[in-house]
């Protein structure tokens, strides 16, 4: 693989256009905005993991002083609408019932009703008088309990997507599919080592700094403004508008700063309840979660269980690959694990596998992408085994990979050709480094793993002014989440030839005046931009 | 309930809010007083987002009541640069790279700015030690402490 040329900016490292701002503490994130006459909401959430909602009796609530507004399920309209979105498909009755229940709340932290009042501290006191009468029922919290034949049911109506003929039945699996080629039993046959284990993980958080927050308004038009930390405004707007029965082109979404994301602030999951509240009260109203909301109410990874079986030759060469993938997506369906099953053994050149994935509903929240979604927990499932095998074989973990590594033109697990990758030189470059042989100190060690991921940019557009002065300006509709500015100013300037380019407050641009950008696109843009 | 009045300085200027008694010195400085350069990550003292100093010391506002800052002299982040110049760590964090997404950024700067206060030739070793209340989840904290040494050094060669 080669890089197609030289760069004169693009590698280099100037400082960043905001981060002046971010140094002085003026750069505006998603809780430090206040709007004129805003109110503050609070959410009331499930103490629950799984029960029904008998009811709801929000009168105390709405009666006390400085309450504006109050919501419940009941608020939102009913939708089927799907949103296509790069690294995570959005269903957005889902989404829309995972951010207030309906007749069932699915994990601990589900929101049950929200209120909107003069302070937050009335807002949260009057959020707690609301009565909810719950039917707890069994929580499932694991795969095993989810799979179980007798496994309390979260969603009577799923059923598997791609079960094999004949299945019924209530179920928790939302899908089933399977990736194979060669004959997996004949490649067995001939291995002379065979390395089979199962591993588990557990459900993670991202654990961005920035709590999510936001402020919407809604005017006497129906029009909503609405003011948020995310990776993704486009589908804070489209999504929003779904839920709460809006034209997306009368939602206007103003990205702010944002702390971190990491994949988990694409979701919507204050949004559509500061519309609706700001809709009942005529008044805007912000919104901001604890750090104890985020972790119980926002989407982690999938904790797994992955079971692995490889196959090698005395000479190294792997033979066989056989591996299932149980992951949870939470209380609604949509793990990675499709991404999963495709990456397990993307980096190997391995002539028969089978491989099969479970998309596992649990009573935790419903799952969001988090850094190359469903890629991680196969990696570290495969690459736990990939090391046995080197270890059986007492050869280099290094050279046991750098025999069966894919190279350009060898067929992906899922399908099409690979382009240009990268492995081969980055191990020979790996195995070379001091660092593969540098004598261990005490408490240390040293390891080896290989990951892959599928760098899609999905839709992305950008608009290049060029000014009086001979610079240019950059609009794009991506927040800067750690760099987007100044990675998209070096690759105009790069292409245009010009010494360097603003890339305008990408994240000050509101949904309106600019064009549809997906999340996946900045980061994209910053691997490009940052060889 | 009756709200409290309180007099303090906040950046060298005397300043005055009311309060509730159970809000936070953290409230106070971004609700109050519009000051949200001091950001809010956990409100349980673990992440060091809200980090300020107090009468010399490093604390994180959010564990401090609003009430206390009477009569007390707090520096926040909004406090650190001179106007028309950055303080040294602020411009050292810039050239380092040492912030990704930068919520955690204005933590970080206030709470180095209290160890070069208390210690001027910190060690690497001090220095992650002292650090080590503030989260972050963008940069694995390397460019940070590189930062704040390489601020230390300039500081020292400039005052030779
Ligand atoms: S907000 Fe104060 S330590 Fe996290
Ligand atoms: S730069 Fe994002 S948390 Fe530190």
């Amino acid at each position: 693989m080669s890089i197609p040329r030289e760069f004169k900016y693009v590698g280099t490292r100037p400082i960043r256009h905001d981060g002046v701002d971010k140094v002085t503490g003026r750069a505006s994130y998603g809780a430090d905005a206040a709007w004129p006459g805003m109110l503050h909401g609070a959410v009331l959430r499930s103490p629950h993991a799984h029960a029904r909602i008998v009811s709801i009796d929000t009168s105390a609530a709405e009666r006390t002083p400085g309450v504006r507004a109050v919501v419940t399920g009941s608020d939102f309209p009913e939708t089927t609408a799907a949103l296509a979105l790069g690294e995570a498909a959005i269903d957005l009755r889902d989404i829309s019932e995972s951010m207030i229940a309906r007749t069932k709340v699915l994990y601990h932290g589900h929101a049950v009703a929200a209120v909107a009042a003069t302070t937050f501290d009335i807002a949260k006191e009057a959020a707690e008088k609301i009565k909810v009468v719950y039917e707890p029922l069994e929580p499932v919290t694991d795969i095993d309990r989810a799979i179980a034949p007798d496994a309390p049911i979260l969603h009577p109506t799923l059923k598997t997507k791609g079960a094999p003929e004949g299945a019924t039945g209530p179920t928790n699996v939302a899908s089933r599919l399977e990736l194979k080629r060669g004959d997996v039993d004949a490649g067995f046959a001939e291995a002379d080592v065979i390395v089979e284990r199962e591993f588990r993980t557990a459900m993670v958080h991202q654990g961005y700094i920035e709590p999510h927050a936001c402020i919407a308004r809604c005017g006497e038009d129906g029009r909503a403004v609405v003011w948020c930390t995310t990776q993704g405004p486009f589908v804070v707007r489209d999504a929003s508008a779904a839920i709460v029965g809006l034209d997306p082109a009368h939602v206007k979404v103003i990205p702010s700063e944002i702390g971190g994301g990491f994949g988990g602030k694409i979701v919507v999951y204050l949004e559509p309840l500061a519309i609706v509240l700001s809709r009942k009260a005529q008044r805007p109203v912000k919104m901001v979660m604890s750090r104890d909301e985020v972790f119980r109410a926002t989407g982690p990874t999938s904790g797994s269980k992955i079971r692995v079986k490889l196959g090698a030759r005395r000479d190294g060469r792997l033979v066989a690959a056989r591996a299932s993938l149980w992951y949870e997506a939470g209380a609604y369906r949509g793990s990675p694990v499709g991404a999963g099953a495709m990456c397990a053994i993307a980096a190997y050149k391995i002539p028969n596998f089978f491989i099969e994935a479970y998309d596992v509903v649990v009573n935790k929240p419903k799952v969001a992408a988090y850094r190359a979604p469903g890629s991680p927990m196969a990696a570290f499932a495969v690459e736990s085994a990939v090391d046995d095998i080197a270890r059986e074989l007492k050869v280099d973990p290094i050279d046991l990979r750098l025999k069966n590594a894919n190279r350009e033109g060898d067929q992906a697990p899922y399908g099409p050709k690979y382009g240009p990758i990268g492995l081969e030189p980055l191990l020979e470059t790996a195995r070379r480094h001091p660092h593969w042989t540098a004598p261990l100190g005490p408490n240390q060690g040293r390891g080896f793993a290989v990951g892959f991921w599928f760098n899609a940019g999905m839709n992305s557009s950008a608009t290049v002014t060029l000014n009086a002065d001979g610079s240019a300006a950059v609009v794009t509709g991506n927040p800067d989440i750690g760099g987007t500015r100044v990675a998209q100013a070096l690759m105009v300037a790069e292409e245009l030839a010009i010494r360097s380019s603003a890339s305008d407050q990408a994240s000050a641009t509101p949904t309106a005046a600019a064009s549809p950008t997906s999340p996946a696109a900045a980061a994209s843009a910053m691997r490009r931009a940052w060889p | 309930m009756a709200r409290l009045h309180i007099e303090t300085t906040i950046n060298g200027e005397p300043a005055e809010f009311l309060c509730d008694p159970h809000e936070t010195l953290l409230s106070a400085l971004r609700n109050g007083l519009g000051l949200t350069g001091t950001k809010e990550g956990c409100s349980t003292g673990d992440c060091g987002a809200c980090s300020v100093i107090v009468d010399g010391r490093l604390v994180p506002a959010c564990l401090v009541l609003a009430p206390e800052a009477q009569g007390r002299t707090i520096t926040t982040i909004e406090g650190l640069s001179s106007g028309d110049a950055l303080h040294p760590l602020q411009q050292k964090f810039l050239e380092h790279a040492a912030l990704q997404c930068g919520v955690c950024t204005p933590g970080f700067i206030v709470a180095a700015a209290a160890l070069l206060d208390a210690k001027p030739n910190p060690t690497e070793e001090e220095t992650r030690f002292w650090l080590a209340g503030n989260l972050c989840r963008c940069t694995g904290y390397d460019k940070i402490i590189r930062a704040v040494l390489d601020t230390a050094a300039h500081i020292r060669e400039s005052a030779v």
